[in-house]
């Protein structure tokens, strides 16, 4: 039990509030980063949205390892509908009622009554999923993913390059999505491959009469992308989604793709849906 | 590069060992296997007769496929027939399955109908699984001094084998920044074979060693190919290449050099997964028999398994697919 309702911590910047009592209410509980476990914390809110009617049914905390600059800056880009707290305004108090004693990412779910009922390291956003279905499941169909056939419509993008609203990419398209389930991941690594076969896509979608674009999900902070953009030189358009993409989503929680090339045709139909694995396998010869 | 090749020529002492034949690795086409059961993200698959086990770490739990019907093990939690990250994976002879329960801290034990058997805490945490016929379950437990440690299903150290090896005996002087760390760089993949040796690959290093049932070493082999140089070179650079994969077990993000090893009872080989898509299929002394490799780039292989009638399964990494190809042995 840890009485977490009841539980007094400090606000670190002006969007906080207090943290709610959570009475006859489940909990989510986590530890991360906002910039790089923000499509963990985007999915708390997305948890907690589908569970506000016909009453709230779950709370969300995140202790937030950043610092506050970083933590308010990502509040109001994102107005998550998780409490967001500064863990190290926090330390004490997360040690005494979690037992955190470091910055690694932790995710908790708390039943009514206040027990832990889960409790492990390094969660990633499907693993959230995964827990609220056993636990705490909604009614009513689930989304479906992405698949061939369906439209594939950007709700409103800007620039990578320049933090400016856009146009969405032309159809017919071919999309590097980059979906955010890991965005350290993204950014240190899966940028890399992408700008080394870089080439072979833009050949690729040259015979294919396709546009070629790198395409991010709302998961990555602006400014580390465009960092990342320019550091690796990339010759391709780079577009930042700024809404949900649920179907996205949704492909992320089944097949846990860090990045999904989707091609459309001229109607903005998914034509083709693919991992980086497959298109690779289809563009490069094996290394030896 | 070149020195650290030159170095590679580095003396073993207490046993024999065996060269590399230079073996032309077999170019084999591969494709998706259809299982009929839904997946996440593999990390490992084993066929046992008609039996296909798939650790699926997505879905925080273990397939077990049968003439297209399929029972699930695990599921994400932390009770005791849950799993949460689950990372590695063995069956013994009673398939009974076994699995390195990484998020939970622990190795977990499950019949065939995904009945908890109970399991114990991995702990120092371990990188290797597998069980001997005799029931032991072996874990790559460096930290404790010796390569693998050997537990009994509740959880006793029975005993530890195996010398640690210093990087710097392998990669030469500039390495002995590591020797420090010497656990580090002796994460080792376990396999048995039907006279219930030991076959340990090295994660890190181009080495192979085989120890007897009673834990000592019968041969250590160097893994010598030209093609390898490349992976071997890109250890313990920072970053390491994006050519290649890569791990982090213990804060270091490093290129493995060996990423499987598995034994084949039907043609009694032992499959060895290189840094570099190629696979080795030794002998029971360790030499060259053959290899192959995907005549295609599907990306990393991550864990290789050959079925009685030579089909081979692999998984590969951040994929959902279990992909075969028939390799001609």
């Amino acid at each position: 039990m840890l009485g977490f309702g009841v539980a007094q911590f400090v606000a670190a910047h002006r969007g906080e509030t207090p943290i709610p009592q959570t009475a006859h209410q489940w909990q989510v509980i986590a530890v991360g980063s906002v910039e790089y476990d923000a499509a963990l914390i985007h999915t708390i809110s997305s948890e907690v949205a589908q569970r506000k009617k016909p009453q709230a049914s779950l709370g969300a905390v995140v202790f937030a390892t950043d610092t506050p600059q970083i933590i308010d800056e990502y509040v109001k880009r994102s107005a998550p509908r998780a409490t967001i707290l500064a863990l190290r305004n926090n330390v004490e108090t997360a040690r005494r009622t979690l037992g955190v004693v470091d910055t690694q990412s932790q995710l908790y779910l708390l039943d009514p009554a206040g027990k832990v009922v889960f409790r492990g390291g390094k969660p990633r956003a499907s693993d959230l999923k995964l827990l609220l279905q056993r636990y705490l499941p909604v009614a009513g169909a689930p989304q479906e993913p992405l698949k061939v056939g369906d439209s594939f419509r950007l709700p409103g993008v800007t620039n990578v390059r320049t933090l400016t609203s856009i146009a969405p990419p032309a159809s017919p398209l071919l999309g590097i999505v980059f979906t955010g389930r890991c965005t350290a991941c993204a950014l240190e690594t899966h940028m890399g491959t992408a700008k080394a076969v870089e080439r072979a896509i833009e050949k690729r979608a040259r015979q294919a009469g396709e546009t070629p674009a790198l395409l991010f999900t709302s998961y990555f902070n602006p400014n580390n992308l465009r960092s990342r953009v320019n550091d690796l030189g990339f010759h391709l358009d780079a577009y930042q989604v700024t809404a949900d993409l649920p179907a996205i989503d949704d492909l992320v929680q089944r097949d846990g793709l860090d990045v999904v090339i989707v091609e459309t045709n001229a109607a903005g139909q998914v034509s083709r849906l693919a991992s980086l694995n497959d298109f690779l396998q289809n563009i490069l010869e094996v290394k030896e | 590069m070149r020195k650290v090749l030159a170095l590679l020529g580095f003396a073993m002492a207490f046993a024999p060992v065996i060269g590399s034949a230079q073996t032309v690795a077999q170019a084999v086409s591969i494709e998706k296997l259809n299982l009929s059961a839904g997946t996440g993200v593999l990390r490992k698959v084993i066929a046992r007769g008609d039996r296909v086990y798939v650790l699926d770490a997505q879905n925080h739990h273990v397939l077990v496929v049968k003439n297209g019907s399929t029972v699930t093990i695990g599921g994400i939690g932390n009770g005791p027939a849950d799993l949460y990250q689950p990372f590695d994976l063995a069956v013994d002879s009673q398939s009974r399955i076994y699995v390195q329960d990484h998020g939970n801290k622990r190795i977990s034990i499950f019949d065939d109908k995904g009945t908890s058997l109970g399991g114990f805490p991995d702990t120092p945490k371990s990188l290797g699984l597998a069980v001997t016929r005799t029931g032991e379950v072996l874990l790559g437990q460096p930290q404790l001094g010796s390569l693998i440690s050997a537990y009994d299903k509740s959880g006793h150290r029975i005993r530890s084998f195996g010398a640690l090896v210093r990087p710097s005996e392998i990669y030469g002087p500039s390495y002995k920044r590591f020797d420090a760390n010497v656990a580090m760089f002796n994460r080792v993949r376990i396999a048995t074979d039907d006279d219930g040796n030991i076959w340990a690959a090295f994660a890190y290093m181009p080495l192979v060693c085989k120890f007897s049932p009673a834990g000592q070493l019968l041969m250590r082999k160097k893994l010598e190919y030209p093609e390898l140089a490349q992976v071997i070179a890109s250890v313990g650079v920072q970053p390491p290449s994006d050519a290649f994969a890569s791990m982090n077990m213990d804060g270091v993000q490093l290129t493995m050099v060996t990423r499987d090893i598995e034994y084949e009872p039907h043609s009694r080989r032992v499959l060895v997964l290189l840094g570099n898509e190629r696979t080795l299929v030794l002998d029971n002394a360790g030499r060259d028999v053959s290899g192959f490799r995907p005549a295609k780039f599907v990306g990393n292989l991550q864990n290789v398994w050959m079925r009685e009638s030579g089909e081979v399964l692999f998984t590969v990494y951040a994929s959902p697919a279990v992909y075969h190809a028939a390799v001609i042995r």
